[in-house]
């Protein structure tokens, strides 16, 4: 496997905090080290594909040091995953590897690093920065380390920052034997639609600001699009992923009233054919000490919008997406035991079809260094006609056990 | 005055004597509750001398171990830390970073108190390296699974209160006998408090709290508060251990306090939601 060439890495951590609790610096790591079982309810739709069950196992450690007046910060995040049937799935990732500096209203960041923007739960729209590690889910919350150099401007008005993130990353695939897989052969070079080729250097600014009970965020990115489309390769069976540059405005408002989050994203999106814009919008209600204060209950409603063109990426310049027309309904369930047991479900349902699925997820801690987790996806109907995604047939649960240390 | 007053009416019809009782007993109630008002003035300047004997701290860190007692005994426990900034002209702010359990580490709380109206409070998933804006209207919910409701733990304005029945008597249990304080109910002025009334007792010597009984919205007496070992750092006072017995379900929470730091020169800026992805 590709990734033991790597796992050398793996031990440079404990080295430099070896020689950092030798200097009597503060050092300080956490990690998890997390097996995994993802069982498959259907079939795999091709005859390599994997048949029901598959077995992984993830590991990831943070590494931080931090100076005596937490003015320098320098922080470490490798990530492993090694997967027993599909092998592109096994991959190491450097979440982080960067050095933070402040002085009086600035700071600085250079280095590998990760970091989220945004407000919704069913979709993250304007999260733009770090691309999505698609070998670890579905979700688009796995994301993989970003090379940036990062400065923040601090000031009683808000906060303005400006990135400049020289190397970008491409998105990964899992292999013929796993799920979730393009359902076209893909070649390993992908297409790159921009002026300067892969070598595009994307910028970011953001001014973010907290007014009462609103939070506001915007910003405006000029770059790469994280998430490819795919063109096939002329005379030949194989398709190419294809990376295209666009400029993107994008919005996050959030407003807390009592036991009301209202939400907004937004974003507005010009180089892939026609403009175009997107938002998810809608609220988080919560129920507060329901059934004599045994949990607090939370209801999530969220309406989706994208107006890129086209439902299959045939005939589309954009990426292509299942959040057209749909709406979320979910609830949430968060428990007052110590074990902090909590569920999360919902629906999505395309408004415009017939497309539908559901999540599931149920969490528990078993002891001060063990937690479990179960998550459900369920797909319903054929989403989308697209060449890189076809989740109808991997509805799937998955049962991971986490332990910390 | 009045019986000057009276006196000349006495003269008059019958519906002005009814006026005259009127009169009369509305004195007597003005009287009576000039007499609760000030003792709910006092009831408040005692808060108030609660309040002013722990000023001027500027900002606190502070380590604590919470175990939480289940009524058969068994036990677990926690770990956080806990990071506040005194704000002048308006409510105090503070951080809270979770060490223990180990699979909430590195999840931090902020929250801007305010003299009048609901806290705001974000909480960074480090995870995801996520802040999320909470709604802080769940004051009376429990904080990380023990019988501290967020209520209990959060900043103490005097003006989230009002006051009355102010007396002096024994401390009571645990306390030794001989023991003074003063003793008076306050009342959450927020809706979305969990209590009727709290009923706090605070000792003569040196304005520190020493005990609180909590009733909850059907009035029974749910929980009893008691801040053990109080020792002096430079001119604060600090329990180092908090005992929290719920009477309703016979459960207890034990906070032991520890490493106290004082006036480190904190500012507003590092209580901004800004600043939670950088704690650890």
């Amino acid at each position: 496997m590709k990734v033991m060439r790597y796992l050398p890495l793996l031990f440079l951590p404990f080295i430099l905090c070896l020689a950092g609790s030798a200097a009597g610096q503060g050092w300080q790591h956490k990690g998890k080290l997390v097996p995994e079982w993802r069982y498959f309810f259907e079939s795999g739709k091709t005859p390599q594909a994997l048949d029901h069950s598959q077995v992984s196992l993830r590991a990831e450690v943070e590494f931080d040091w931090q100076s005596k007046n937490a003015k320098q910060v320098i922080r470490f995040t490798p990530y492993l995953r090694l997967d027993a049937e599909d092998s592109e799935r096994s991959h190491l990732d450097i979440r982080e590897l960067n050095v933070q500096f402040r002085e009086g209203d600035w700071q600085l960041s250079v280095g590998i690093n990760k970091l989220y923007w945004g407000v919704s739960e069913s979709r993250h729209l304007v999260d733009i920065i770090n691309q999505t590690d698609n070998l670890d889910d579905i979700d688009g919350e796995d994301k993989l380390g970003q090379p940036m150099i990062a400065l923040s401007y601090h000031q009683d008005w808000g906060i303005l920052e400006a990135f400049y993130l020289p190397v970008f990353r491409e998105q990964k695939f899992p292999g013929p034997k796993g799920r979730f897989s393009p359902n076209v052969p893909l070649t390993s070079e992908a297409i790159y639609k921009t002026a300067s080729g892969k070598h595009h250097k994307d910028i970011a600014l953001r001014y973010s600001h907290t007014l009462g009970d609103f939070d506001i965020g915007t910003y405006w990115f000029d770059g790469i699009d994280r998430q490819p489309t795919f063109t096939q390769i002329p005379n030949s069976d194989l398709w190419a992923p294809t990376y295209t540059s666009i400029k993107q405005v994008a919005l996050d408002l959030q407003y807390t009233h009592e036991a009301w989050l209202w939400k907004l994203e937004a974003l507005w999106r010009e180089g892939q054919g026609n403009d175009f814009h997107a938002f998810v919008g809608g609220f988080e209600y919560t129920y507060y000490q329901v059934a004599s204060g045994r949990f607090d209950l939370g209801v999530l409603i969220e309406y989706l919008y994208d107006g890129r063109d086209g439902r299959d990426e045939r005939d589309s310049q954009a990426p292509i997406t299942l959040f057209q027309n749909d709406l979320f309904v979910g609830m949430r369930m968060g428990f007052h035991d110590t074990q902090n047991t909590a569920l999360l479900a919902g629906v999505m349902s395309d408004l415009g079809g017939e497309e539908r699925s559901l999540m599931l997820e149920f969490e528990r801690r078993m002891s001060p260094r063990w937690f479990m987790a179960v998550e459900g996806r369920f797909f319903q109907h054929g989403r989308v006609s697209s060449p890189q995604r076809e989740f109808d047939g991997d509805s799937f649960l998955t049962l991971s056990v986490s332990r910390y240390f | 005055m009045l019986n000057n007053k009276t006196s000349d009416l006495k003269k008059c019809s019958c519906f002005s004597r009814w006026a005259v009782k009127a009169l009369v007993l509305s004195g007597l109630f003005a009287t009576l509750s000039v007499q609760a008002n000030s003792e709910a003035l006092n009831a408040e300047h005692i808060a108030q001398r609660v309040d002013a004997a722990d000023s001027g701290w500027q900002d606190e860190e502070v380590k604590a171990q919470m175990t939480l007692y289940a009524a058969d005994g068994r036990s677990v426990s926690r770990e956080i830390r806990s990071r506040s900034l005194e704000v002048s002209d308006d409510g105090d702010r503070s951080l809270v970073v979770f060490d223990q359990p180990l699979d909430v580490k590195g999840t931090v709380f902020l929250t801007h108190t305010h003299d009048v109206g609901n806290d705001d409070q974000w909480l960074f998933l480090p995870a995801l390296k996520r802040t999320k804006r909470i709604a802080s209207s769940n004051r009376s919910g429990p904080f990380m699974g023990s019988e501290f409701a967020y209520e209990d733990i959060s900043s103490e304005e005097v003006s989230r209160y009002t006051y009355d029945d102010l007396r002096s008597a024994a401390c009571g249990e645990p306390f030794a006998a001989e023991r003074q304080c003063h003793i008076y109910n306050r009342y959450p002025v927020d809706k979305s408090s969990g209590y009727t009334r709290q009923q706090v007792y605070v000792d003569q010597e040196h304005y520190r709290v020493l005990k609180i009984d909590y009733y909850d919205r059907k009035n029974s007496h749910q929980k009893t508060l008691t801040r053990n070992d109080y020792q002096k750092f430079g001119n604060y006072w600090r329990a180092k251990q908090w005992v929290m017995q719920n009477h309703l379900n016979q459960k207890k929470t034990v906070v032991e306090w520890s490493d106290w730091k004082f006036s480190s020169g904190f500012q507003l800026r590092d209580f901004e939601r800004s600043a939670l992805s950088r704690y650890r």
